[in-house]
């Protein structure tokens, strides 16, 4: 790799707000534990009308079309280290009414299946994910 | 482009390198198989920046790697991968070609059971195709099985 730094903790100029009449002051300290572990160690799109498809991505080897409609299977290229349910997901579906959920009890450290409802049925169409957590 | 030496860095740091540097793939290859005679057909799409990255060889793992994680998971005891740095640590793969990297995401991705026994039974559970000859509309979805009339590449 080109560069390295290494480092405990990033530190900024300190910035100061007023609120209520009082000043106060803003931290911009932030160790780099918070740094490693808050950032996105995967995610995906699609904005395929079929959600068939992967548009873009970061972490993934694959996704699989399941056996019912809006129903699909992402694969992870680096492993988590734990199940990923063992940390935060967050995810939207594109369309009025639809949503994403994690098929729970299906979840493992490389693989987890993700359902589009629309209402109360399952729907194809397009979605992101993303997902937080700590790698093996 | 020259892959920078990777082994012993950080997969996700390879991930990231890719990310800047490749253009993503999109493949045409499908894989479609059923994980058991009481299922339709489940149907893989390559990732186009994983497709990069085996075409583009010396960052992904070999694919034993995985196989050896998926063993440790298995274990009933596991809470946490202790042996991640295998992901590191060993020797990348070469490049690829997008056949091989297929073949190399069916290990990796698809069930064991399916590919390790794809052609066994009355009829394949698993086949590679191109997405042009999977059904084009998605009527019937949760009926599309593989075809028992289907004939096998030599």
């Amino acid at each position: 790799m080109a560069g390295r730094i290494v480092a405990d903790t990033f530190e900024g100029t300190n910035s100061t707000e007023t609120v209520s009449g009082a000043s106060v002051t803003i931290p911009t300290s932030v160790g780099s534990k918070y740094v490693v572990n808050g950032t996105l160690k995967a995610w995906a799109a699609t904005i395929n009308s079929t959600g068939a498809t992967i548009s873009n991505s970061l972490n993934v080897s694959s996704k699989t079309d399941e056996t019912t409609a809006g129903q699909y299977t992402y694969v992870l290229i680096n492993n988590a280290v734990e199940e990923m349910d063992s940390s935060s997901f967050s995810g939207m579906a594109a369309g009025g009414t639809r949503y994403l959920r994690i098929g729970s009890g299906t979840t493992t450290s490389s693989d987890f299946s993700v359902r589009q409802h629309s209402g109360t049925s399952n729907n194809d169409g397009p979605h992101g994910w993303m997902w937080v957590g700590e790698l093996a | 482009m020259q892959t920078p030496e990777f082994q012993g860095t950080h997969l996700f740091d390879r991930l990231c390198w890719a990310k800047e540097n490749l253009e993503g793939y999109q493949s045409d290859y499908r894989v479609v198989y059923e994980k058991s005679v009481d299922d339709c057909a489940s149907v893989l799409i390559p990732d186009p920046n994983w497709m990069a990255c085996a075409l583009q060889g010396g960052i992904l793992p070999p694919v034993w790697v995985y196989w050896e994680l998926a063993k440790d998971e298995a274990q009933p005891d596991f809470k946490k991968h202790t042996r991640g740095y295998l992901l590191h640590e060993t020797e990348p793969m070469p490049a690829m070609t997008e056949e091989e990297a297929i073949e190399y995401l069916i290990q990796k991705d698809v069930p064991q059971h399916v590919w390790q026994s794809w052609n066994e039974g009355n009829k394949p559970k698993m086949v590679i195709c191109k997405k042009e000859q999977l059904p084009q509309t998605r009527e019937w979805r949760n009926a599309w099985r593989i075809s028992d009339d289907l004939e096998l590449a030599a």
